[in-house]
């Protein structure tokens, strides 16, 4: 159950020194895979929770949440992606990255609309329900700790309004 | 029995990881004096996990290390809890000084402060901000002051100041911005003459590097007080990223030969290598994460 959940982790402690410092040591790999489990470990609740919520579940939870976590491919290649080129660049490309997430967010929420289908067994329309409801989450859950840690919510609205003029 | 795909994504991972470091040597680095000071080279602007940076304090302090860095300033926005943390850590073990601070983060400016014991409110105009500063006895500096701040805008404001970024990270990649950090250090020397000159990487989580623009410090003691002091008086040059020094004409004179080492990249082949054989262990645990043997 815990085998694609330890492989996102360590794909984010993979992708974080190379983005970071364009270096990769033991040390940096473990200290970044423990420091942005908070990540996986996020993900793991929220399957836990929706995964025990729904009675129609078609297959046993561990295996539910396995292909939950299947479902994190999209993000964890678009990461990869991300790693690669900006640690050509020399300077932080945000909007590059702001702007390109939309890839893995779109193609994220048709691997969560299939897993509702086929896995939660909700009909097509609850699958969509689903699906909408985690971008939002996700999506709303990012960018409110990115606030956070920004200072605030006007740092957000200061760098789309720089990105979009 | 065969290895599967994930077992050998998995080692190359772990064997590009484990090349990496041993390619990793971080030399002494020598202390250097000019006149009756040492000369330190510090970065009071960076980010640090956990919150709006990459790098948790013990990986950060390597890291500054490799940068050729004696001292850094942990200053994640509105909060000390990380540069408390770093500052705890560097008081256990060898290698570059780091201090706690906060960058105190107003729609109406940025402000560094760097040796804070606690986080300072930054619902308040700057001249309030810098008033807890100064009572925690720590130092305020202005952080890429550029026109889109107007909470310096009052002399008055300026006057308090103890130092401004005068080389910045971005000002590589934005002429705009670095003539108005140059014209904002002007303008503030003319009402706070001692005012010290600063250069920041601002590093966070992405390029450029940590101590890509960085600070020459004149100490009497290499220690957090004698770094405080050194800004509080203006002992300071601003280095761009080409390593051009600005600011007080004398320290620049002061300086002459002594010139202090910058990043160390002892193997960037192996360094390179190692990242490039990790980055394809990663991609192959993605790609055979789901194969069942």
């Amino acid at each position: 159950m815990l085998r694609r959940p330890v492989i996102v982790a360590l794909v984010i402690g993979s992708v974080v020194p190379i983005m970071a410092v364009q270096r990769m040591t033991l040390g940096l790999l473990v200290a970044s895979t423990i420091s942005f489990s908070f990540v996986c470990i996020i993900q793991l609740a929220v399957a836990t929770a929706l995964i025990g919520f729904v009675r129609s579940r078609r297959v046993p939870a561990p295996r539910a949440i396995d292909l939950w976590f299947a479902g994190h491919v999209p993000y964890s290649a678009w990461l990869l992606v991300m790693a690669a080129v900006i640690a050509n660049l020399p300077f932080a490309a945000l909007d590059l990255l702001i702007a390109s997430a939309v890839i893995p967010a779109a193609w994220t929420a048709v691997v969560v609309a299939a897993f509702c289908r086929n896995v939660l067994g909700t009909g097509r329309a609850g699958a969509r329900w689903l699906a909408f409801a985690h971008i939002a989450a996700i999506w709303g859950l990012g960018f409110e700790l990115v606030a956070l840690s920004a200072g605030g919510w006007f740092q957000i609205t200061r760098s789309f309004t720089q990105l979009f003029t | 029995m065969k290895p599967s795909g994930r077992a050998i994504a998995a080692a190359v991972l772990v064997g590009g990881a484990a090349i990496g470091t041993l390619a990793d040597r971080i030399p002494e680095r020598a202390a250097l004096r000019a006149g009756e000071y040492w000369v330190l080279t510090g970065d009071f602007h960076v980010h640090a996990f956990p919150g709006d940076g990459a790098l948790a304090p013990w990986a950060l302090r390597f890291e500054a290390a490799r940068g050729g860095l004696d001292v850094i300033g942990v200053t994640n926005h509105n909060q000390s809890l990380t540069g408390r943390l770093a500052e705890w850590v560097s008081s256990r073990g060898q290698g570059p000084l780091m201090l706690a601070g906060q960058e105190i983060t107003n729609p109406e400016y940025h402000m560094i402060a760097v040796g804070i014991e606690r986080a300072v409110d930054a619902e308040q105009p700057a001249a309030g901000a810098m008033g807890d500063v100064h009572a925690q006895g720590g130092v305020a500096v202005a952080a890429h002051p550029s026109r889109r701040f107007h909470g310096y805008d009052d002399d008055s404001t300026k006057a308090l100041l103890d130092g401004a970024e005068l080389a910045h990270a971005d000002s590589h990649r934005d002429e705009l911005f670095r003539a108005d950090i140059a014209a904002f250090f002007e303008k503030t020397q003319r009402v706070n003459p001692d005012v010290a000159a600063i250069g920041s990487s601002d590093f966070h989580a992405m390029p450029p590097a940590m101590g890509r623009c960085r600070t020459y410090l004149f100490v009497r003691e290499r220690t957090k007080q004698g770094v405080l002091e050194a800004i509080r008086s203006g002992r300071t040059l601003a280095v761009d990223g080409n390593g051009v020094p600005a600011g007080n004409p004398s320290l620049v004179q002061l300086l002459g030969a002594v010139h202090p080492v910058g990043r160390i990249d002892p193997s960037p082949a192996w360094r390179r290598f190692s990242m490039a054989l990790s980055w394809f262990g990663a991609f192959g645990l993605v790609v055979f994460a789901g194969r069942r043997r």
